[in-house]
């Protein structure tokens, strides 16, 4: 049976299993951090934490509007129920996506206001790419900032992981990071296969993607959990 | 006053002295701990509150000692130390 078959003969299964995990992971993985901010007050930890739940809220919203998409008579008659779940999905992963980013580089800026308004041009920035996104229904003005941003924080994980050298965790968020953006690139992929009705290599590379974002949802609790057992 | 993750380090720092001195006089503890006496007293009075610290009186003399929740405290605080590290956040 074509992988493209199986998919969209057993997709509500596949997707409420994947949501599930990823809802699970997800919470495991914040409610560890967020107890060590609560503990230390670390900013940093705390847009981490963040991150991490702004993602699982993405994926939420993602079976969703994947539900929609998928019985598409349904798509006409609640538009505007698609159109809040592509959007949210849009906004929360991209600014989820950013504040792993953030989390990495926030020691570095010193001046508490500067942080008032990179937050807020985060959130403005984001927003406005997710509705121009769903407006032109071109999901690359969000893909290609994502892409960007992952490569600066593979970057700034990969001198990490060199200074740490010998360290087992570092090397692994290091891994977490980089499969982030082998991911966001893999949904860059698959929205253009999509858009050009290859539909086969759509979700063959749509099915990698969700295993391989369930793989690093799976190292980044094992390394929370490691490094944190104490909390 | 000092932002929080300062205060840990200050706490933390406090509470590694009393641990290494296994038993300490507080004109003791605030020379190792390096801070103003007034400064000093707002740390000791939190750690007595919290109750990292035991105070106990021995020939009118007031003693400092580490306890359970202060043997944790300390072991948060390096676990938080290498979880920034390693994270390299």
């Amino acid at each position: 049976m074509y992988i493209e078959e199986f998919y969209f003969n057993n997709w509500i299964l596949i997707e409420s299993f994947f949501l599930l995990a990823i809802l699970i992971l997800c919470y495991m993985i914040f409610s560890k951090t967020i107890k060590v901010y609560v503990f230390s007050s670390y900013k940093p930890i705390k847009y981490l934490s963040l991150s991490v739940i702004l993602y699982g809220l993405g994926f939420f919203f993602r079976f969703f509007r994947l539900f929609v998409e998928n019985t598409s008579y349904l798509t006409n008659t609640i538009q505007p129920l698609y159109i809040l779940f592509a959007f949210s999905e849009q906004f929360l992963t991209s600014l989820a996506g950013f504040y792993i980013l953030y989390a990495l580089i926030r020691r570095k800026i010193t001046k508490e206001e500067n942080h008032i308004i990179i937050n807020t041009i985060a959130i403005l920035f984001f927003f406005l790419l997710s509705l121009a996104s769903i407006i032109t229904k071109n999901r690359l003005i969000n893909f290609i900032p994502l892409i960007t941003i992952f490569i600066s924080a593979v970057s700034i994980t990969y001198k990490n992981k060199i200074k740490n050298k010998n360290n087992n965790i570092s090397s692994l968020f290091f891994v977490v990071v980089l499969l982030n953006l082998i991911g966001w690139i893999g949904h860059t992929l698959a929205w253009i296969f999509l858009v050009s009705n290859n539909d086969y290599l759509y979700a063959q590379v749509f099915i990698i993607m969700d295993i391989l974002t369930f793989g690093m949802f799976v190292i980044f609790r094992y390394i929370t959990y490691k490094n944190l057992k104490k909390f | 006053m000092a932002k929080k993750r300062e205060r840990l380090d200050v706490i933390f720092d406090i509470l590694i002295h009393i641990r290494n001195e296994k038993s300490v006089l507080p004109t003791r503890l605030l020379h190792l701990s390096n801070l103003p006496h007034n400064i000093f007293k707002t740390y000791i009075d939190e750690l007595l509150n919290k109750q990292m610290v035991n105070e106990t009186k021995d020939k009118n003399k007031v003693f400092y000692t580490i306890n359970e929740k202060g043997y944790a405290f300390i072991e948060k605080y390096k676990e938080f130390i290498e979880f920034r590290q390693n994270f390299g956040l």
